[in-house]
């Protein structure tokens, strides 16, 4: 069984890669504004910022945290609960520092 | 200074006008017809020495105010310059430093409850409540709600504790799912002590909350515990990028599994419980993954140790468990929508031991191993809506094919396969509502062929 399953993943792997790459010389939305509920369940789509901290900030938000569950309204959060939030995640999740301060900064930012 | 001595100047010229003007209306009198009296003359006489004395007296101070202004403009061309300068700028550090103290403690107010101390926490966690009807088995609803709470103290250091409520049977249970310290040593490394949840692949560590979880069940080789949700000791994890990569591991050193010896239906299994040790041999284990674009993790996983209870005749036991992941998300323009890709596979090899059966003594190749391929799809970017309040951008659509091969006596060296088909409706990006199918096949054994829905939120 085990070549077979190394042969499934990598046959994953190489078709994930491949998408990926092909996609990413088309525009890509989910950068440009994210759609999110707040507390009251209504949906709210927040630009994200195109440049300065901030815009590295809000991609290393869609990149780490969408690859494991939806993302979250940053107005769910206070500044001070965020910056408890991220460096949870932080140690969860192995961010690296940079990608710590950037995703709070965008997060107190945005709420 | 300057402005002193034309006021005195302006000054000595109304009063010399004054002075004189009693002389003046005096000879325009005595020019007249009327001849001025010696009395008038005398107070005219006396009015002007008053006057002169006055005027010489002021003259006088002129003098003075003038070789002042001369003084002090030497005194300002030369050497003393520097000593003015310094007064100016101690005052105006003076004022400097008083208008910085105001701003100071405005911004104390706001930023204080920014800062790391006894009140920054956060209470989150999940909830989750199930209902599943299987066949061969009685349907049962079931409930668990886990509170998390994060207290971070100071920059560097956070502490997190969950604590899981539940039904298990005709118990109640509590559990502490894990409690940890952390502590950042740097931009890329953290060290981490206590019970945490096991680094091992991704799924105990990032999925297994119900929230995330897009299925309403766990992979079966989580479920028959391949590997545990936690361990019991310490390790040192971290990040780094590599160019446009990106690096990150763990490494692990825990109390580890032991060996379940007593029971013919478990025997050879690992329990992951292992709170007290059964031997002096701690367990090893860690993690690399590797992101070659940031939609992709790939990672490879290991644990080794001894197993056995020491002093027994198992004492020797030794395993070696070792697996691989791959998780895959990204927002596709041309499926309007988001794909949602995990796999995971895990190998356990245990060394072969003897065990008292109920007749005769029995052994058998210890080895198991699993994998499961779950694909999810939600088209976030199609606007189709369903009356008002349904909309197909909170619909996914799961799959997830899995096997399993366990070795034993009896019904459990039977290879398990199952097939799950779930929609999942988000209600928030945190509650979810899920319903699904699940197709077993056991060969030699009874299928577990089932529905099932669930209610799951995150906080």
């Amino acid at each position: 069984m085990g070549n077979r399953v190394l042969a499934v993943f990598l046959g994953l792997a190489v078709v994930a890669t491949v998408a990926s790459l092909t996609a990413g010389c088309q525009k890509r939305q989910s950068l440009a504004e994210i759609t999110v509920t707040d507390d009251a369940g209504q949906r709210e789509t927040i630009s994200l910022p195109q440049e300065g901290r901030n815009q590295a900030g809000a991609l290393a938000w869609t990149q780490n945290c969408m690859r494991c569950h939806n993302l979250r309204n940053p107005n769910e959060r206070s500044d001070r609960e965020w910056d408890v939030i991220v460096h949870h995640m932080r140690v969860r999740a192995n961010l690296t520092g940079e990608e710590h301060r950037l995703i709070v900064r965008f997060l107190q930012s945005a709420n | 200074m300057t402005n002193i001595y034309y006021s005195r100047a302006v000054t000595l010229a109304v009063l010399a006008a004054i002075a004189f003007a009693p002389l003046a209306v005096a000879q325009q009198e005595s020019s007249g017809d009327e001849p001025l009296t010696r009395r008038e003359f005398s107070k005219f006489l006396e009015e002007y020495r008053q006057f002169q004395a006055d005027y010489g007296k002021l003259r006088q101070e002129n003098e003075q105010l003038r070789a002042e202004v001369a003084e002090l403009k030497d005194g300002v061309d030369s050497g003393s310059r520097e000593d003015w300068k310094a007064d100016f700028e101690a005052f105006a550090a003076q004022e400097r430093e008083s208008i910085l103290d105001e701003v100071r403690e405005e911004l104390r107010d706001i930023t204080d409850p920014l800062l790391p101390g006894k009140t920054n926490f956060v209470l989150g966690g999940a909830g989750v409540v199930t209902f599943q009807d299987r066949q061969n088995v009685d349907s049962t609803f079931g409930v668990g709600i886990a509170p998390t709470l994060l207290w971070k103290p100071t920059d560097r250091l956070l502490l997190e504790v969950e604590i899981a409520f539940g039904l298990t049977g005709d118990d109640t249970f509590v559990e502490l799912d894990y409690a940890q310290v952390s502590y950042l040593l740097n931009d890329y490394m953290t060290i981490t002590g206590g019970k945490f949840l096991t680094p091992f692949n991704t799924f105990w560590e990032r999925w297994h909350p119900s929230w995330i979880n897009k299925s309403a069940t766990i992979p079966l080789m989580y479920e028959r515990g391949l590997v545990g949700p936690t361990g019991l000791g310490v390790q040192v994890r971290g990040g780094f990028p590599i160019g446009e990569t990106k690096l990150n591991y763990a490494a692990y050193y825990v109390n580890g599994p032991d060996f379940e010896n007593t029971s013919f239906g478990t025997a050879g299994n690992l329990g992951f419980e292992n709170f007290r040790d059964n031997n002096n041999d701690k367990s090893f284990g860690g993690r690399v993954g590797f992101l070659p674009i940031p939609e992709l993790e790939l990672g490879y996983s290991f644990l080794t140790g001894r197993v056995g209870d020491s002093g027994s005749r198992f004492s020797g036991v030794d395993t070696f468990i070792h697996g691989i992941d791959l998780s895959y998300a990204r927002e596709f323009e041309a499926i309007k929508g988001r794909l949602d890709l995990r796999a995971e596979a895990i190998w356990v090899d245990t060394d072969r031991a003897i065990f008292t059966g109920p007749f005769d003594p029995f052994t058998f190749d210890n080895k198991r191993s699993g994998w499961f391929v779950q694909t999810a799809y939600r088209p976030t970017l199609s606007d189709f809506r369903l009356g008002d309040s349904i909309e197909l951008k909170n619909t996914e659509f799961v799959l997830r094919y899995e096997q399993l091969r366990e070795s034993g006596p009896g019904t459990r060296g039977a290879d398990h396969s199952r097939l799950t088909f779930g929609i999942n409706y988000w209600i928030r990006p945190n509650i979810v509502w899920k319903a699904g199918y699940s197709h077993d096949n056991v060969s030699g054994d009874k299928d577990e062929n089932g529905f099932f829905m669930q209610f799951a939120f995150g906080l």
